[in-house]
């Protein structure tokens, strides 16, 4: 599970291929070192996504909530799994998060962020 | 005990319950799954596991029951549903819709059913590290004596669907009631439930007030919809006509009733030389010339004895052919039978004579495996030169003698050489019969293998227990002696438990019995076993032995026992070879034993 700084306001974390209580820990301390660099926004990278259950997504609704506290937004970004698409508009987490799509792969590979916001 | 230089044994899969695929970690099970086994038990206690097994079915897939703490993996669901799919094979989007449910709802059977840790997260969730704290509490349920709650998880087929059944052991849920509470994306609980209402829609339903959760999803077409295509549209029938006027109404009728290969003739040896390659023999019987086909169709039942035959006489009573032929496989579509009863009849016959091929098939296949098995189970026995390899470089006379019986069984010996003066001797027999006794054997063989450097019998007679206790089934276990003999001295030490007494023969033909009572192997967790002495002066003659030397029936009714054994093998000269003396006792029991042997023969005899 990556974190990426790609501005000074935006900090990604990479949710890896498989999301949920396994990855509970190493997500929320994630959560925690993005949110302590103060951003304005995080996204949340679902390149990867191929799986997210229950606890996945009580973990994005906590995330969300505690980001909310320091007065910073939980984007996710680059959803391309379309069962994990679907999953979160089932669940009706398209209403509760930004769903957006941005080229991320160089702030992936370790170097400064490329934004290109297309949401 | 625990040696810790010795490397760890590899075993084949436990073997008890016969069928069934036993492990106790999730590790194993996990490897189950892939293996193809239809049952899985997955626990210490597999006796109780497996009273929650269903009745098999012919649309069975999968059964695992499991305790939760084996169930409670991170990789469970995704390796059930990859199992599965290569059993089923499913459409492409059920895949993650099957996982996603199998995961939510062993969840909800673990945690909320059989841990009843529903209201503790309930009551956690407003707290800040209340994940946290669930999560210690939930590792500390799966670790204490709830965690061996089982979990059952059926898996069948429809034509197009699979159907799964989750039953945990716990007091229930009102579904209405939390879906109603969880309030929406955000909800700190009862989004599990939310999302498995939304993905699985109507196909998700519960029984047993909550305790069973049971839902489809959809896999393609399975063979079972090739199977009910009519039989009679697929296989070959050849009809006789009584005259050749009648062929294409036998023809007509035959159509009618869905055969679709359809060969007619009116000459009878056109007709039984087309026989051979059909797959059900029609005949006419409302035309003329019927009742003289008695003659040339007398050779039929033994020639073709699986081929069946159809009278059709739709004219005429069906007491009329009750002794038309006498097959094996003969049936009658008599007066009032209309082309859909014809159809159905042929259809029957064709099920049967289909079922029995099958039959005949299972049993020689089962009998070859039979046969291979028992061949293995004779490899693992030590060979001619390896007993005389042993027997010369020891200066001893060794003789050996190993019957096995009808079906498997569960005897095993071998000897070792332990050191420059010490033979060891292990003669083992398992209860029961059948594969599983036989495969026993085949682990006692791999953990033999680790022992034999140890020269205490007490200490392997403990490491095997230990062992066996582990990987045998509830009541299974083995009898055994396990003796060291300094060949050099004469003296020996050695083990035992539920065998027959030990006997030693001396040069003046008194036989010493040397006790080997005690407690097998394999039947309590934890074994002392009992280390016991004796000696084998020059020229005296151990005998051990399998249960079956004494506990045989004979033809008058009776069995030897030890008494019997005793003043048989009294009567044995004692200057004879320990071979030939062996095999003179076995002449003797040869005589007069019932046959076939109930259980494995086993006979072991060491001269110095």
């Amino acid at each position: 599970m990556q974190i990426y700084i790609l501005s000074p306001q935006t900090v990604g974390v990479g949710l890896g291929d498989c999301f949920g209580a396994a990855q509970a820990t190493l997500f929320k301390a994630r959560t925690r070192d993005a949110l302590q660099r103060s951003p304005r926004e995080i996204l949340l990278d679902c390149t990867d996504l191929t799986y997210i259950d229950s606890t996945g997504l009580g973990l994005l609704a906590l995330a969300q909530a505690e980001a909310a506290k320091f007065g910073c937004v939980v984007k996710l970004a680059n959803v391309v799994n379309s069962h994990v698409h679907q999953l979160l508009r089932l669940m009706n987490y398209d209403q509760l998060f930004p769903i957006i799509t941005i080229r991320l792969h160089v702030a992936r590979s370790g170097a400064s962020s490329n934004l290109s916001n297309r949401a | 005990m625990n040696h810790p230089l010795r490397p760890p044994v590899t075993l084949l899969a436990n073997t008890a319950p016969s069928g069934v695929s036993i492990c106790t970690d999730a590790e194993g099970l996990l490897s189950a799954l892939s293996s193809g086994a239809k049952q899985v038990l997955g626990g210490v206690s597999a006796h109780e596991l497996s009273a929650m097994l269903p009745i098999p079915h012919a649309t069975d897939v999968l059964h695992v029951v499991a305790e939760c703490r084996i169930l409670h993996s991170p990789h469970m669901a995704a390796e059930l549903t990859q199992a599965l799919h290569l059993r089923v094979q499913m459409v492409a989007e059920s895949h993650p819709i099957l996982r996603i449910a199998l995961a939510e709802l062993l969840q909800n059977a673990i945690e909320h059913g059989n841990l009843g840790l529903g209201l503790t997260r309930h009551q956690q969730v407003n707290t800040t590290t209340w994940f946290e704290t669930y999560h210690a509490t939930l590792n500390a349920a799966l670790a204490g004596p709830l965690g061996r709650i089982p979990v059952r998880l059926s898996f069948r087929v429809t034509e197009n669907t699979l159907q799964i059944e989750i039953e945990d052991r716990g007091l229930g849920f009102r579904v209405r009631e939390i879906i109603a509470r969880s309030g929406g994306p955000s909800a700190a609980t009862g989004r599990g439930l939310g999302l498995l209402q939304k993905l699985l829609g109507g196909s998700l339903t519960y029984a047993a007030g909550g305790r069973i959760a049971q839902f489809s999803v959809l896999i393609k077409p399975q063979s079972m919809a090739r199977a009910t295509l009519a039989l009679r549209e697929q296989k070959r029938v050849v009809a006789w006509a009584s005259t050749p006027a009648r062929a294409p109404l036998l023809e007509r009728a035959l159509r009618s009733a869905g055969c679709k290969h359809i060969q007619v003739f009116s000459s009878l040896k056109d007709t039984l030389a087309q026989a051979s390659n059909a797959h059900v023999l029609v005949l006419d019987g409302d035309g003329p010339n019927f009742a003289s086909l008695g003659y040339g169709l007398a050779d039929l039942p033994r020639t073709a004895p699986q081929l069946p035959v159809l009278i059709w006489a739709p004219r005429a009573p069906e007491t009329a052919f009750t002794m038309a032929l006498n097959h094996p496989c003969m049936d009658v579509a008599a007066a009032g039978c209309s082309f859909n009863e014809l159809g159905l009849r042929l259809e029957r016959l064709l099920q049967n004579a289909s079922a029995t091929q099958s039959h005949t098939q299972l049993q020689a296949a089962q009998q070859q495996e039979v046969e291979r098995t028992r061949n293995f189970q004779r490899d693992m026995l030590p060979k001619a030169s390896k007993i005389a390899h042993l027997s010369q470089s020891h200066n001893v006379q060794l003789g050996a003698y190993y019957q096995g019986c009808e079906t498997l069984a569960g005897d095993y010996w071998n000897a070792h050489e332990v050191g420059p003066q010490h033979l060891a001797f292990a003669l083992m027999d398992f209860t029961g019969h059948g594969v599983r006794a036989a495969l026993n054997t085949v682990q006692l063989h791999a953990l033999l293998k680790n022992e034999w450097n140890t020269a205490d019998p007490a200490d392997i007679a403990a490491s095997l227990n230990a062992s066996l206790h582990k990987l045998l089934g509830a009541g299974c276990f083995a009898t055994y002696v396990y003796l060291v003999l300094n060949t050099k001295t004469g003296a020996f030490t050695y083990c035992a438990g539920g065998t027959p007494a030990l006997l030693v023969k001396s040069s003046n033909g008194i036989v010493k019995e040397y006790a080997a009572n005690g407690l097998p192997l394999g039947l309590t967790a934890k074994l002392t076993p009992q280390l016991r002495t004796g000696e084998l002066k020059k020229g005296e003659t151990l005998l051990m032995y399998s249960d079956a030397l004494t506990d045989a029936p004979h033809t008058n009714g009776q069995r030897w026992e030890q008494a019997g054994l005793t003043r048989v093998w009294q009567q044995i000269p004692a200057a004879m070879q320990a071979r030939n003396a062996m095999q003179a006792l076995l002449e003797v029991f040869h005589k007069t034993v019932a046959l076939p042997l109930p259980d494995d023969l086993t006979v072991l005899a060491v001269k110095r």
